[in-house]
């Protein structure tokens, strides 16, 4: 643990001092992102390190190095410096989501498949409830709602919930790689918030369209947001299909460095998928899913041998969506942000609990599924900033409140899983994949 | 961006990346070792080729835009790449080699450098390159590029003929690269590209002092690090931030990124370490494709319309072959236990991958406005590959009579 502490405090002097020789006005294009890029994974690394030590997620350490080294704090990770950073963190999400798609194999899961569902969709459905009434009460204490009455208020409501409603693949993913977790709980947590995640995107496509209808801007953009969605929806799916079929040729044709050939490919897709408005996240998922079930390669290989990547991935992809929080605005929502975090852990428990005795699945297992459902990363934050940056006047007050909410979930979330994972005795029964990889990729 | 745009961004990007894959087919690699050429010569004119074509007004996909937007990539892979020569810089290996290799390496690189210092002075003094346009600077930049001998051909030789004679060739390639980044190293103190790039103003042994406590602050720190990596992904991840954070603080202090780099490893590879093959395969997983890539972007600013760009590259690469093949007759009569001058010049005249490295370093110090004579140095290196490749070859079919040197 002193070791970590030096090791971080070393980063931390070299980086600010080297930061210190920059004037102002002077061009460091390229440089910033360059040293951002170093100082993040490494000071990502020691804090998540000192987190394990002290028992709690490295992703908690990696989502707080970002908060504390951001600029909203430390200012150590500049704003342009994360804009920089953005083509690589595209990058993340596609390969989490590609690892997430890898591990669902739908041949072994058909048998447990309607458990899933009606698990998942009664904790989705009842968080949506839950939410739904806690925006419709909140809305008249937010500055710039507090006029809206009727439909209007009925469809933020419903907008709202249906973000919040968000779960996260990469966080799931991201725990069960750093705890080698398998079993029961694993499997159930990462179908149901995979499955869950596909619905709640193409949710968000109607809700949006509801918004554009009860809320016209001049332009007429209330139908082209379905529109617009749904190509976006269909396009990552169908670049997603392409992606599959390539790796798979890749794999079966030349196979050698695997890991670094897929990584290649997802910087293409976020680089041109960035400019045709793909998701990266669908893109991948939908990549990974194909690979495990729809073709002669095996899922668990890949994450095997692109498992080299994933480490650097999450600590990169958490700490940047860390530094994206800003304290400040945090600060001013916080009291509502804490009612809404309640409110959406209430009924996705209560969901999940309803759901699972609905099917009759086994109590220990039902009383932690819920800790799966509670963190919230990628897709809500995706999600909650097409909300913050809408035309619409009360955009940025609504905006700051969904990003709120996401933040508690973001930093409890993962503490919380990690536990139910521990106490369901899956931690560590993973075979560890590491020691494999580098020596098939490097021929 | 518009559609059309789009798409030709997405196929370009496509296209690259299939000729990326194809350059690392095993396939491939295997022929490239068997022709034993360079890696420019072998596989890396397609993406050469390719960056020009990108960069090309009608096609317009490496445009300035994202030229700019890959920058970091490109300050990483120089970064990469110098880390990765350092990293073979073994103290105890090379002290336990004999006084021949010494004799080599001052041949083959003192030799070629004072050449090409002055022919290309000659020539870009014809050009009308003068002091004040970064005669010297661009002078020093070339005859770098010059003493960088090829380790693949070097490997190739000890691989055939084993014993120490191919140990010394072998380790003689290697330590050229060094003195070639070493170059660049003094042309970033000594030459600084503009004051204004940093809030310091220090004299250029100051700058010289820096860059080298720089290096070996941040090897101090990869070495604290990477040894207590517990798994191979830890190591991994190490590895890039240390790489990733050293190229971005010598780009804040406008030092060169892959001499800093260099620096850094040189000092974690004379530290003691658990693994050290397996930490040398790590750096060698992602070399080739960062060099591929990193092609295409030398070649997005690859100009080959320029008469100036072309008669400094006949310049250059005449220089450098004659002085190597001068230095390998010299250090061929020096030292008995060498190959014949002839075999030594077969080796040391393919140019290696690190000439294009050091010029594009020296470029990239610069930042966006690199000076025309830099974009000549730059089409020098790349033909100067071509041309002494096929002198080389030319060199190994001519029949060797019985008892000569």
């Amino acid at each position: 643990m002193t070791r970590s502490v030096l090791l971080l405090a070393c980063v931390v002097a070299l980086t600010l001092a080297t930061r210190s020789f920059h004037p102002g006005d002077a061009d460091v294009t390229g440089t910033g992102a360059t040293l951002a890029l170093g100082f993040v994974l490494l000071a990502a690394f020691y804090m998540g390190r000192l987190f394990h030590a002290i028992g709690l997620p490295h992703l908690t350490g990696y989502l707080l190095c970002g908060v504390v080294f951001g600029p909203g704090v430390a200012g150590i990770l500049s704003t342009p410096m994360l804009e920089d950073l953005a083509l690589v963190k595209r990058v993340a999400v596609g390969l989490i989501a590609l690892l997430a798609g890898c591990e669902l194999n739908l041949h072994a899961l058909r048998p447990r498949i309607g458990r899933i569902l009606t698990v998942g969709g009664a904790a989705v459905v009842c968080a949506v409830v839950f939410l739904f009434v806690f925006f419709y009460c909140a809305i008249p204490y937010v500055a710039a709602t507090a006029a809206i009455t009727g439909f209007p208020r009925v469809v933020l409501a419903l907008m709202g919930a249906n973000v919040l409603a968000a779960l996260s693949p990469a966080v799931i993913m991201g725990i069960l790689t750093e705890t080698r977790a398998a079993g029961p709980l694993s499997e159930t947590s990462l179908s149901i918030v995979v499955i869950a995640d596909m619905f709640i995107v193409v949710t968000y496509a109607l809700t949006g369209s509801l918004v554009g209808h009860a809320f016209p801007v001049p332009g007429g953009a209330a139908e082209s947001v379905l529109r617009e969605l749904s190509l976006h929806f269909g396009g990552s799916m169908a670049a997603g299909g392409v992606l599959a079929a390539v790796v798979t040729v890749y794999a079966r044709r030349v196979g050698d460095r695997l890991g670094v050939f897929v990584f290649g490919l997802l910087f293409l897709v976020a680089e041109a998928g960035h400019s045709l408005h793909l998701d990266p996240l669908l893109t991948g998922l939908t990549a990974g899913l194909l690979i495990e079930n729809a073709s002669p390669l095996d899922g668990a290989a890949v994450v095997r041998r692109t498992e080299a990547a994933t480490l650097p991935t999450f600590a990169l992809f958490f700490t940047v969506i860390g530094a994206e929080v800003h304290l400040d605005t945090f600060a001013r929502v916080a009291l509502l942000a804490a009612i809404g975090a309640a409110a959406r852990a209430a009924g996705l428990y209560g969901g999940a609990r309803i759901g699972a005795r609905l099917v009759g699945v086994d109590e220990a297992l039902a009383r932690r599924i819920p800790f799966g459902l509670f963190p919230q990363a990628g897709i809500a934050l995706a999600l909650a900033n097409l909300v913050i940056t809408g035309p619409y006047a009360w955009s940025r007050e609504i905006g700051t409140l969904i990003l709120g909410t996401i933040v508690i979930n973001e930093m409890i979330g993962p503490v919380l899983f990690r536990i139910a994972l521990q106490r369901a005795g899956e931690v560590g029964v993973r075979e560890r994949w590491g020691t494999v990889t580098a020596a098939e990729d490097t021929a | 961006m518009d559609p059309d745009a789009v798409t030709r961004v997405t196929l370009a990007l496509a296209l690259a990346l299939a000729l990326a894959v194809l350059g690392a087919h095993p396939r491939v690699r295997e022929w490239e070792n068997r022709l034993g050429a360079p890696v420019l010569v072998a596989v890396g004119l397609p993406f050469l080729a390719l960056g020009a074509i990108f960069a090309s007004p009608r096609v317009g996909v490496l445009n300035a835009k994202v030229l700019e937007d890959l920058r970091p990539a490109l300050d990483f892979g120089l970064g990469w790449m110098g880390f990765a020569l350092g990293s073979r810089l073994d103290a105890r290996r090379l002290e336990a080699l004999p006084r021949a290799l010494m004799t080599l390496l001052v041949a083959q690189t003192v030799v070629p450098m004072v050449l090409t210092a002055l022919v290309c002075g000659a020539a870009l003094t014809a050009l009308r390159v003068g002091v004040a346009d970064g005669l010297v600077r661009n002078v020093l930049l070339l005859c770098g590029c010059a003493a960088a001998s090829a380790p693949v051909v070097a490997s190739r030789f000890r691989r055939r003929h084993g014993g120490q004679a191919g140990e010394i060739v072998e380790e003689a390639a290697a330590l050229d690269a060094i003195v070639s980044l070493a170059t660049l190293g003094a042309v970033s103190v000594y030459l600084r590209p503009d004051a204004s790039l940093t809030s310091w103003t220090l004299p250029p042994s100051a700058w010289l002092l820096l860059l080298a406590g720089l290096g070996a602050v941040l090897g101090l720190l990869a070495f604290f690090t990477v040894r207590g990596a517990r798994t191979e992904t830890e190591e991994v991840l190490l590895i890039l931030g240390t790489v990733a954070i050293s190229a971005g603080a010598a780009g804040y202090l406008a030092l060169s990124g892959p001499v800093v780099c260099a620096i850094a490893g040189a000092v974690l590879a004379n530290l003691p370490m658990d693994d050290r093959p397996g930490f040398r395969r790590l750096l060698g997983m992602v070399e080739r494709p960062l060099y591929l890539v990193f092609l295409v972007i030398v070649g997005a600013s690859w100009r080959v319309d320029e008469p100036e760009a072309w008669a400094l590259a006949l310049a250059f690469a005449g220089a450098r072959v004659l002085g190597k093949l001068a230095a390998s007759i010299v250090a061929a009569q020096a030292e008995p236990t060498l190959p014949r001058w002839r075999e030594l010049a077969a080796i040391s005249i393919p140019q290696g991958p690190v000439a294009i490295a050091v010029i594009v370093g020296a470029a990239s110090l610069h930042g966006d406005g690199a000076p025309a004579a830099i974009r000549w140095a730059t089409h020098a290196v790349i033909v100067g590959a071509f041309m002494s490749e096929a002198v080389a070859r030319g060199l190994r079919r001519i029949p060797v009579p019985r008892g000569s040197g």
